[in-house]
């Protein structure tokens, strides 16, 4: 589904090169979901974009559904998502149902097809409490369903975000998780995320690939990621963890 | 091609929540209008020989028109492909199975529409109670027709004019200096200035046949003799469009490699 071989990305600032990504190499099967993480400026962001056309890389082979993003983007672009969490592509002034027409155009759909899309995803990603509230009002983690919905109006096969959580609350947190593993369950969608939020990676993703410097230097099940450390676990927690207490508490 | 025109209005809903911004955007259309009315009554008082060259109904027709059709906001094209470029927001029209120029385009005519309807009634409504119709050497409805077929073909001149300067931005990261230069030509040789009427012949002739005197040849439409140069500035703005678009088509392609947005 994604096969990604020897990639290089290298900017150049004032004739110094920058390595963004340094000889990476990976393949994703069709129903995956896959964490793909690493400290600021380890070349993550650089990765996805190279997956979805939006840069070329330096050097090195990528295809998407067995199409190259450089050679083809429109054909990538139709049958992915794409879920940036620092960037809105939501109309500020109107309902969401808007966007998802607006998106629903943009992706080929015809006006049959888009209401009924529009109908499902309100029900399934509950946006029907604010349906008719104009997207500048509803609360972050709300238009971030939004976002999510626009996504995948055109039943994308693959989904890919971006840091889909940053500056959400626990509780939006929660529903972004449960609606992303909603999607994985019931539309076998495979995932590629990208996030500094642990619990992201352990509530959808079973398999991590960690990178730093712009190298692969783990691709493990993410159950297994403990069995690295070389360390014994010298406390035991009881009860529920901290975040499963404030999740109590916002709910108050 | 219904599917674009849904895509506008569903751009220009979003819009006209800005009910207010709308309004004042009319105002100082209305005011701008009202200025342009005194001040040319005033300089056809002054010297009213230049109604010779140019009566003073169809100066003020000339002119009213050039600030309407800036309301459909095809010039800012470029303005916004800077902010995308400069933001970083490119990368999320990139993502979209339709193009970045094609999108932008897009949202501008939305944006732009209701405004510039509004800007026409009022450009229209005011001239003709105020100083009639411009006297044309052609009927009526055959001078709408052409003014028309016109407005259409220099507004797509206007938006490749508009657009190469803002892919430009893709090379210099800030395609200002390239706006600027362009936005002032158009308006100098589109007749914003001074009416080209009044320029010298061989000025007139370069700005008759410059893309950016036919980007805004709906200025020249409103001159009584339009009808002698109707040939020569259709064929004009089609040249020009062949050209630009051969340039757009060129220079787009290449943009996607000079893209680079950070994480």
């Amino acid at each position: 589904m994604i096969e990604v071989k020897n990639l290089k990305k290298y900017f150049f600032h004032k004739n110094k090169k920058i390595v963004a990504v340094d000889d990476v190499s990976f393949s994703i099967k069709q129903g995956e979901s896959v964490a793909f993480i690493g400290p600021n400026g380890a070349g993550k962001s650089t990765t996805i974009k190279m997956l979805t056309g939006i840069i070329w890389p330096t050097e090195g082979h990528i295809s998407v559904l067995g199409i190259s993003p450089q050679d083809n983007r429109k054909a990538v672009v139709s049958q992915v998502g794409v879920v940036f969490g620092q960037r809105s592509s939501l109309l500020p002034n109107l309902p969401p149902s808007d966007s998802l027409k607006l998106f629903g155009i943009m992706y080929g759909l015809n006006k049959k097809e888009t209401e009924s899309r529009i109908k499902y995803l309100e029900e399934q990603f509950d946006l029907t409490s604010f349906k008719d509230q104009p997207v500048r009002t509803l609360s972050l983690g709300q238009r971030m369903r939004v976002e999510i919905a626009c996504s995948i109006i055109h039943n994308p096969k693959i989904l890919f975000l971006d840091e889909p959580s940053i500056g959400l609350d626990i509780i939006a947190k929660k529903n972004l998780r449960e609606t992303l593993a909603y999607l994985r369950k019931e539309h076998k969608m495979t995932i590629f995320l990208t996030s500094h939020d642990v619990g992201d990676i352990e509530a959808i993703c079973d398999r991590t690939i960690v990178i730093n410097h712009g190298k692969v230097v783990v691709d493990e099940p993410t159950n297994e990621l403990y069995k690295l450390v070389d360390r014994e676990k010298k406390m035991v927690m009881v009860g529920p963890s901290l975040e499963e207490v404030l999740t109590d508490l916002y709910k108050k | 091609m219904t599917k674009w025109f849904y895509y506008i209005y569903i751009i220009a809903k979003n819009s006209f929540s800005e009910k207010k911004k709308i309004i004042f955007q009319m105002f100082n259309h209305v005011f701008f209008l009202v200025f342009n009315l005194y001040l040319y009554r005033h300089v056809y008082e002054l010297v009213p020989s230049v109604a010779d060259k140019l009566p003073y109904a169809n100066a003020v027709w000339s002119m009213s028109m050039y600030f309407a059709v800036f309301w459909l906001g095809l010039n800012g094209i470029e303005k916004v492909f800077r902010q995308d470029i400069l933001s970083g927001n490119v990368e999320i029209y990139m993502l979209r199975p339709i193009s970045y120029i094609w999108q932008k385009i897009l949202t501008q005519l939305g944006q732009g529409i209701l405004p510039f309807i509004s800007a026409t009634v009022f450009s229209v409504s005011i001239n003709y109670f105020v100083v009639g119709l411009p006297s044309m050497n052609i009927s009526m409805p055959l001078w709408i027709m052409s003014l028309i077929l016109i407005f259409l073909l220099s507004q797509i001149l206007i938006t490749f004019l508009y657009v190469l300067c803002g892919l430009s931005g893709f090379w210099l990261q800030n395609s200002e200096s390239m706006y600027f230069v362009t936005s002032k030509l158009v308006m100098i040789l589109g007749g914003a200035w001074v009416p080209i009427a009044f320029f010298p012949e061989f000025l007139q002739a370069i700005a008759r046949f410059s893309p950016f005197g036919g980007a805004m040849a709906l200025s020249f439409a409103m001159y009584p003799n339009f009808d002698a140069h109707f040939l020569s500035i259709i064929l004009n703005i089609i040249f020009w469009i062949a050209i630009f678009a051969f340039i757009t088509y060129f220079v787009s392609n290449k943009t996607n490699r000079k893209l680079a947005v950070n994480g």
